[in-house]
């Protein structure tokens, strides 16, 4: 039986790599500008298809249930910390001469990763508190 | 890891769930419904076999509400009706004939069951986040 109490160590990179790749899974697929998504998929028919529609009701359940996590365990102010780290490291990273601020542009493409990067991190943050400091994030019942 | 929820635990809640939702009522004439309605005595195994189902039934009911909540079995339902609807679009399901209508139903339904009983496990393998229900106020549900 698992036990409440262990604390076993972290994959770390694992950890976050794999849900950072289910939300940018979610965040692209459903909207990207290269003409490949979900968006694309049904913008423009006529009448939609049931496979367009069990797709849809699909992605929706999976956004809720990723949001919810992932805003569940960081809250206001973790998602808005988040997204500040993302932007200060752009920042950082134009300090330090990787890049010249004066290119850094705003596309599609950058806001969708910053906000795959904000929800990746935020749906394993409960690991990682859990691993840091023992407190578990816990929920009670949904609406 | 000591505990890992995978498909083989999802598929085995499934299967009990089926089992559960089928037994209790079928189209096909083999089920505690039919065995009540149209088999005569044998009085005191229909009632402990009817106790034992409906208890079954409401532990998976109240797993179901308790993790995924109104949204959730509501989103689940329509996927799970939408897929049927691409079952029948692509002639696999004939709902003409009432006794196929009525087992998509009730297999959509032992669906919600099965998931309704391993969103809590797979909530925590995703997010590592624990439901939780507070018991020290007397809750519904």
């Amino acid at each position: 039986m698992p036990r409440l109490d262990t604390n076993p160590p972290l994959k770390l990179f694992r950890l976050l790599f794999l849900r950072w790749l289910l939300a940018a899974f979610l965040v692209f697929g459903t909207y990207n500008p290269s003409g490949t998504s979900y968006y694309h998929w049904v913008a423009g028919v006529p009448e939609l298809s049931p496979t367009q529609i069990t797709t849809g009701i699909l992605l929706l359940a999976l956004v809720v249930a990723v949001l919810r996590m992932a805003f569940m365990s960081t809250g206001y102010f973790g998602t808005a910390a988040l997204a500040l780290t993302v932007l200060m490291g752009i920042l950082f990273a134009a300090g330090l001469g990787l890049f010249e601020f004066e290119d850094v542009s705003f596309t599609t493409y950058t806001i969708e990763a910053i906000l795959s990067i904000v929800v990746g991190v935020g749906v394993s943050w409960s690991f990682i508190q859990k691993r840091l400091s023992g407190e578990r994030d816990v929920l009670r019942t949904p609406p | 890891m000591q505990h890992d929820f995978g498909a083989l635990e999802y598929v085995v809640r499934w299967l009990v769930s089926l089992a559960l939702v089928l037994g209790t009522y079928n189209p096909y004439a083999m089920s505690y419904y039919h065995w009540v309605s149209f088999y005569p005595g044998q009085v005191p195994m229909k009632l402990t076999v009817g106790v034992a189902l409906l208890i079954l039934h409401i532990v998976a009911v109240i797993a179901g509400v308790r993790s995924l909540g109104l949204i959730g079995i509501g989103l689940l339902t329509a996927l799970f009706a939408s897929t049927a609807w691409i079952l029948i679009d692509v002639k696999v399901l004939d709902i003409e004939d009432p006794r196929i209508f009525a087992l998509t139903v009730l297999v959509i339904l032992a669906t919600v069951y099965g998931v309704g009983l391993s969103w809590s496990h797979l909530r925590n393998r995703v997010s590592g986040q624990v439901d939780s229900t507070d018991v020290t106020q007397n809750s519904p549900i």
